[in-house]
């Protein structure tokens, strides 16, 4: 009933909404530290909510298999997601309210609570330094140091002389972080990361977050942009790819109260 | 007497077809008991010594009900901590003892993540009570904060390499907590639970990441020669109930049934290995009585009393028998001198049975001098049995009729 592959695809819904969304105010001030990049693409973090339909196809070696789910989110720890496709899945849904977490399989008929580390653990294959990495945890855990900026290319902006900046985060010896080091690209435009490279402690490249097809949210003060489409490969394990896709939105919506609670995850008649 | 030992020796050589037999039957028996008996109690013992040696040290104390649930609501606080310090350093017969945590944790490292018991060790104590440190396989043992030794097989699972950086993930009494270890040591004990499952960190670590202040469990080492039943119980009489002091066998119920299972289903196999004895030496003797009773009519009749004719056939299968000891015996402390030297590896069937009890992959045999007194008084005792009743038949002839036997 349980599926790691759900609790994965749960997760990275999680935390891609905590991530990516930007403040169009944001700037990167000239001649930045590593520092002011990264507070540049994390400051911006939006307290918000969201609602949408997210597109999540997974490729493994073995097998492939694609989910569309619709999820209500506020903040970085309220969930709400619920599975419409493959057919045989739908109506099973995911909650996570704080450390809270419950899965939910109309065929059991019961929401079953998950430990919480669950979170973490079927997360680790994609990206789970995210995690870390907005856990508010950042400054004390890693070394920020700017590797250098260089012109956009066509792919990574469409803003006319653009230009990408390139962070590594290093951990600090005590820092709960199974990486060697983290690299970052943010481009300068609009602050959004374009692109994370996780390498293990052996100087190998074994994880790649792409982000891209960016949209542009909110009114002229709180404009932000958000990546529709995110493309995560385990460099470990070849033919391993997860690709996520916004396909619907909407940000900054009133959700009714009952939203987070068991009674949405089971029965969706009076939620939103 | 003499006379009637020389004798029976020369029969026994007269006929040494119907002597190899009685030989062969009584060796066969002698050597199954002794390797049976040496097997069984060798790896009993080598799946105790062990798990005493690596892994729970002679006795455990923890706060009564932990063993139920082994939660961190169990645990012992910094008063009983001190109480059971302060009981074990004024008894003599305890060489040391070591405060430990332990929890269940997820270890990740960059490749991937496993659910591992963590150990908090006391980095001085834990040494003196158990032999972990020595099953080093490469680095060395904790020296200090972050540090954290590994199975070596589960080091390799999850690719971590010494000096790598691992980290554990546990749901503390307050709030989950992440630590960042650096891996700088592997052991490998043959206790597939402590080299696949178990993480050994400090205990000062380990406090960190469970929220406690004090200890689960204080396991405590015995000089050698104390009995831990008997150090166990009048520990616990000097500890307030809401202690409890646990020897091996409680640590480990599996371990404590399967001995007793093990003592318990050799005697019947014994019982039937002297049978067998018994009766391949009753009917050798049976065989020969039958064959030689011209022979035996003819000595009757020159005057030897059927009692001592009764005591020659005795003496004929006795020194049978006793050959056959002694070669049953020295094959079979042979076969045990070289499985307790080489052992037998186990490992193929590690991953199911012997892991859960914490069995060591190699088992050893023993060699103790007494299983040969065992197999001596069984053997011996049986082949006299036997040989009695056809000793009997043969006292009873009529020489008359037994020289006209053809």
């Amino acid at each position: 009933m349980f599926n790691g592959y759900r609790a994965r695809a749960l997760t990275l819904i999680a935390i891609t909404l905590g991530f990516g969304l930007t403040l169009g105010q944001a700037q990167i001030p000239d001649d930045p530290t590593g520092q002011d990049v990264l507070d540049c693409a994390r400051d911006n973090l939006v307290e918000g909510t969201f609602h949408g339909t997210i597109r999540l196809e997974l490729t493994r070696p073995d097998f492939s298999k694609t989910f569309v789910m619709e999820a209500w989110t506020e903040g970085g720890d309220k969930a709400l997601i619920r599975i419409h496709q493959p057919a045989d899945e739908a109506g099973s849904g995911y909650l996570q309210n704080g450390d809270d977490l419950w899965f939910y399989d109309p065929e059991a008929g019961v929401p079953i609570s998950l430990p919480a580390s669950a979170l973490s653990e079927d997360f680790l294959g994609a990206d789970l330094s995210l995690q870390d990495f907005y856990a508010g945890t950042l400054d004390e855990s890693f070394n920020v140091e700017l590797l250098g900026a260089r012109p956009a290319n066509d792919e990574e902006s469409a803003v006319e002389g653009d230009r990408v900046y390139q962070v590594r985060l290093i951990p600090r010896p005590e820092a709960p972080v199974v990486y060697g080091k983290i690299e970052i690209r943010v481009r300068a435009s609009d602050c959004a990361t374009i692109r994370m490279d996780y390498y293990d402690q052996r100087e190998t490249l074994i994880r790649q977050a792409v982000f891209g097809d960016f949209a542009t949210v909110g009114d002229e003060d709180s404009r932000r942009v958000f990546p529709l489409r995110m493309v995560f490969d385990d460099l470990t394990q070849e033919g391993s790819r997860t690709v996520e896709t916004i396909e619907s939105y909407e940000f900054d919506i009133e959700l009714p109260e009952n939203t987070f609670t068991q009674d949405c995850l089971t029965n969706p008649d009076g939620c939103p | 007497m003499r006379l009637l030992l020389r004798l029976a020796w020369r029969n026994l050589g007269r006929s040494r077809r119907r002597t190899a037999l009685m030989v062969a039957v009584v060796a066969l028996s002698t050597w199954a008991i002794i390797v049976l008996w040496g097997v069984t109690e060798g790896f009993t013992r080598t799946a105790i010594d062990a798990q005493l040696r690596l892994d729970t040290g002679d006795l455990q104390i923890h706060r009564a009900g932990y063993l139920e649930e082994r939660g961190l609501s169990t645990a012992l606080n910094v008063d009983q901590l001190s109480v059971i310090r302060d009981q074990l350093a004024s008894m003599d017969v305890v060489q040391a003892a070591s405060a430990r945590i332990e929890l269940n944790g997820l270890l990740k490292s960059a490749y991937g993540s496993t659910g591992v018991a963590i150990r908090g060790v006391e980095l001085g104590n834990e040494a003196r009570v158990t032999a972990v440190a020595d099953a080093l396989t490469d680095g060395e043992f904790l020296m200090g904060d972050h540090e954290i030794v590994l199975g070596a097989r589960l080091a390799r699972d999850l690719d971590v390499r010494l000096g790598e950086r691992v980290v554990l993930e546990t749901q503390g009494t307050e709030r989950q907590e992440s630590r960042a270890f650096r891996l700088v040591g592997t052991i490998a004990t043959g206790l597939s639970d402590l080299d696949r499952r178990t993480a050994f960190v400090p205990l000062g670590d380990a406090r960190a990441l469970s929220g406690l202040s004090a200890a689960t469990t204080v396991a405590v080492s015995l000089k050698p020669g104390a009995s831990a039943e008997a150090v166990a119980a009048s520990l616990a009489d000097r500890l307030d109930g809401n202690l409890e002091v646990s020897t091996l066998f409680e640590l480990n119920p599996l371990l404590g049934n399967m001995v007793k299972i093990g003592t318990f289903e050799m005697m019947p196999t014994m019982i039937v290995l002297s049978l067998l004895a018994g009766f391949g030496v009753a009917n050798t003797v049976m065989f020969t009585v039958l064959e030689r009773t011209r022979e035996f009519g003819v000595l009757t009749a020159v005057g030897l009393k059927p009692r001592r004719l009764g005591q020659l056939i005795l003496a004929e299968s006795t020194l049978a028998s006793l050959l056959g000891f002694a070669i049953g015996g020295a094959a079979g402390y042979g076969v045990n001198a070289y499985l307790a030297r080489y052992g037998i590896d186990l490992s193929f069937y590690a991953e199911g049975f012997s892991g859960a009890i914490g069995m060591p992959h190699v088992l050893y045999a023993e060699t103790s001098g007494w299983y040969w007194l065992y197999g001596l008084s069984v053997v011996i005792l049986t082949a006299l049995v036997a040989a009695w009743y056809p000793a009997r038949r043969a006292m009873n002839l009529e020489p008359t009729e037994a020289m006209r036997h053809v």
